[in-house]
């Protein structure tokens, strides 16, 4: 009874080390306040920052593991385990506005005050995200565990364990 | 003797590998909602989770059809005739009904969670073994009563997929109109629902503790009220 065990939780262990999750995951989402994430040291992908308005240039602050980075989108980032938090740090635009001012012109007749606009060119910082940052997650590979030759070691040798013993115990019944 | 009866060769041999693997889901869900609580709380649920459904049929099992049969073709009288008292004989009982298959399952979890690296919050780990011990609990009582395998598998169908169903119905009812308040009276249905609601991004960890507690209570009382009955007993 204890051979027949030990054999099929030798298996049962063997396969959780061989066996991998391998569908394409992703997942993704507009950061507009600070977002956190934890991965779990099983995970391989990558995380993608995204600004899709082409006149805005925007810096996200990445803090992983306590470490902090200011990263200038677009950019991709190895997923890396451990606890993410991703912020909005800064977004720069430059935007057409008109004005009016008073010009005062000299006339032949004396001096007139006219109303001109003028258009011009401005440049907008600001700490909000304004324009939707993506946050696009892909997992492409997910272990089962942590540490898979460790797993498939043990697995290993309960299933032989396992197989002797129960050979052992067929032999000595009579 | 009565761990033996239970645990012929190929039980443990099949059910122990297939907890251990079957945990593969909590990788899965986790994966699939981003790393995120709902997604282990998901794969928590009784029914979506395999190990937990195993540990339930098991323990199911053992209490309707093994100890049940005994009660009812009598056979139980060449237990209670051996010499030992009737309280330990209870004991031996519902340790190797109840306790055994809930002991597997918590083991092959915290095995997986260990090699895996998903965490459990151990509270979600107690909603289901607090679950688990009221409905096997509420079988051994309605055993003991009927004293025959068929009409307790039907009474106990019908009183706790009552109390699931409309429990839940109940809760998302609830949930959806926003009377959280309310869902403290139906939480010992079914805690997975406000734990599934806090997943979702509001706090209702007092009525998932709440109804555990309630749980508890009634587990409990079943426990005690089933033992009374064991020990009455008259064949």
């Amino acid at each position: 009874m204890k051979g027949s065990l030990a054999f099929a939780l030798g298996i049962a262990l063997l396969s959780l080390g061989l066996v991998s999750i391998n569908a394409h995951v992703t997942n993704t989402q507009v950061l507009s306040k600070e977002m956190s994430l934890s991965v779990p040291p099983t995970a391989y992908g990558e995380l993608e920052l995204i600004e899709n308005a082409t006149n805005v240039t925007a810096y996200v602050e990445v803090v992983h593991n306590g470490e902090k980075s200011i990263v200038r989108l677009d950019s991709v980032i190895p997923l890396t385990p451990g606890e993410w938090v991703i912020a909005p740090y800064q977004e720069a635009y430059s935007m057409n506005v008109t004005r009016v001012i008073n010009v005062t012109e000299s006339l032949s007749c004396g001096n007139v005050t006219v109303q001109k606009v003028i258009h011009e060119e401005k440049l907008v910082e600001s700490r909000n995200a304004t324009y939707p940052i993506y946050v696009k997650m892909s997992v492409t590979k997910m272990n089962l565990v942590e540490d898979p030759s460790l797993v498939e070691a043990l697995g290993l040798v309960l299933t032989v364990l396992g197989l002797a013993l129960m050979l052992f115990e067929r032999a000595r019944r009579p | 003797m009565i761990f033996k009866e239970r645990y012929r060769e190929p039980t443990l041999e099949l059910v122990l590998p297939t907890m251990l693997v079957s945990n593969v889901f909590l990788s899965a869900f986790y994966e699939r909602g981003g790393f995120s609580l709902l997604g282990v709380v998901l794969s928590m649920v009784p029914v979506i989770s395999v190990s937990e459904t195993l540990a339930f049929s098991l323990g199911l099992r053992n209490v309707i059809f093994v100890t049940g049969d005994h009660l009812y073709n009598e056979s139980i009288i060449s237990f209670l005739t051996t010499p030992v008292r009737r309280e330990e004989l209870f004991a031996f009982i519902y340790f190797s009904d109840v306790v055994v298959p809930v002991l597997l399952w918590a083991f092959t979890t915290a095995l997986y969670s260990l090699l895996s690296g998903v965490p459990v919050p151990p509270l979600l780990a107690l909603t289901f073994v607090v679950g688990y011990f009221f409905a096997e609990n509420l079988v051994l009582l309605l055993t003991l009563v009927f004293k025959s395998p068929g009409v307790s598998t039907l009474v106990s169908i019908f009183v706790l997929g009552g109390v699931f169903v409309f429990g839940d119905a109940g809760e998302y009812f609830y949930a959806l109109q926003g009377e959280y308040g309310k869902i403290f009276a139906l939480s010992f249905t079914n805690p997975f629902v406000p734990w599934i609601i806090t997943a979702l991004g509001k706090d209702l960890y007092q009525q998932v503790e709440v109804g555990v507690a309630v749980d508890g209570f009634i587990a409990a009382l079943t426990f005690v009220l089933s033992f009374l009955k064991f020990r009455g007993l008259e064949v």
